[in-house]
């Protein structure tokens, strides 16, 4: 009978969603998004201006790190937020200019996508952290041809050189590439790594 | 005569039945359960615990989150960003198993949503990324 009781406090989470929604007074209040500072772990994350999406795109809990750990990543996340929108190569009035670095693989030239289509930033996770050192791998998606998202993955290693964190190398020879998402038993579209198996020879 | 119980109507409707009824921000305790920051998905940072990522049994997380990052690139257009927003939670909504009319529906609700109330984000979001 679960359902049924679920049923009185979704009607009224609808109720609220809708008459916050209509009321003029909070829509600025509530719809327009400042950046905010999160606190995860007693660590602060400043998700503000610029690349605010970016880091938004951190995923931070649920990654077993330690205090230590996401300090590290804090201190990283201007770099790394500002390196992720440069892949993404958005730019529908060149307000500025980036230089290619060719030893980093170009997310639009692999999944062949022209200049109109928006790369955007789903998920940045599977840290390995230390304190000059952060692995990561970065989600991103578009909206194919025929209207469906493309998730695909691809991985990264930042170094702390002179105080500064830079893009070192891709720690993996090649990206995970494309990824299959699926729905989750709770509702979810949940994307992961096509793991291909080794054929067995008889 | 045979009377179903719940369990039995479950695995007659296949489920369908009660995931029309999932309705879901994707937050708990003030914290998004994808472990992602507030606002990363249907909703700003205050709104987040408020908007339902998941209407319908539908997750339109994906398609929120693409269109916040288009009204934050700079020079995108609003019109535009608003259009590809209906458009993937229709094409996301029908990958997913929603039938027509809940995909279009839940398509029509954000889509009113942010023509009537995504003037000012829409804005805030250029000024940021404009510099």
């Amino acid at each position: 009978m679960k359902p049924f009781e679920n049923l009185s406090s979704e009607v009224a989470h609808v109720c609220i969603w809708i008459s916050l929604l209509f009321s003029s007074g909070c829509t600025s209040e509530f719809f327009v998004d400042k950046g905010q500072l999160e606190i995860f772990e007693g660590v602060e994350f400043h998700m503000s201006a610029p690349y605010l999406f970016e880091k938004k795109a951190f995923k931070l809990q649920g990654e077993n790190l330690s205090v230590r750990q996401l300090r590290v990543i804090s201190e990283a996340m201007p770099s790394i937020s500002q390196f992720t929108n440069e892949r993404l190569g958005n730019r529908p009035h060149h307000h500025f200019e980036v230089t290619e670095d060719a030893r980093i693989r170009n997310i639009r030239q692999m999944q062949k996508l022209d200049a109109q289509t928006f790369l955007a930033v789903k998920t940045l996770q599977n840290w390995q952290v230390s304190e000059d050192k952060i692995q990561f791998t970065t989600d991103y998606f578009h909206t194919n041809k025929a209207g469906h998202f493309v998730t695909f993955r691809d991985n990264y290693l930042f170094l702390k050189i002179n105080n500064q964190w830079t893009f070192k190398e891709h720690p993996q020879p090649a990206p995970e590439g494309v990824l299959a998402c699926k729905k989750s038993a709770e509702g979810w579209m949940v994307c992961q790594e096509v793991t291909v198996k080794p054929a067995v020879t008889p | 005569m045979h009377v179903c119980n719940i369990e039995e109507l479950h695995l007659i409707s296949g489920g369908g039945f009660w995931d029309f009824l999932k309705f879901d921000s994707g937050t708990s305790s003030g914290v998004r359960e994808d472990g992602k920051s507030l606002g990363a998905g249907c909703g700003s940072a205050k709104s987040d615990a408020f908007v339902p990522d998941m209407l319908f049994g539908i997750d339109v997380s994906q398609a929120c989150f693409q269109h916040d990052q288009s009204y934050s690139t700079c020079g995108f257009d609003r019109q535009l960003a608003d259009t590809n927003l209906t458009s993937n939670i229709i094409n996301d909504c029908n990958a997913q198993g929603g039938g027509t009319i809940t995909c279009h529906v839940i398509a029509g609700i954000y889509g009113v949503s942010v023509s009537l109330f995504g003037s000012s984000a829409f804005k805030e979001a250029q000024a940021q990324s404009c510099y």
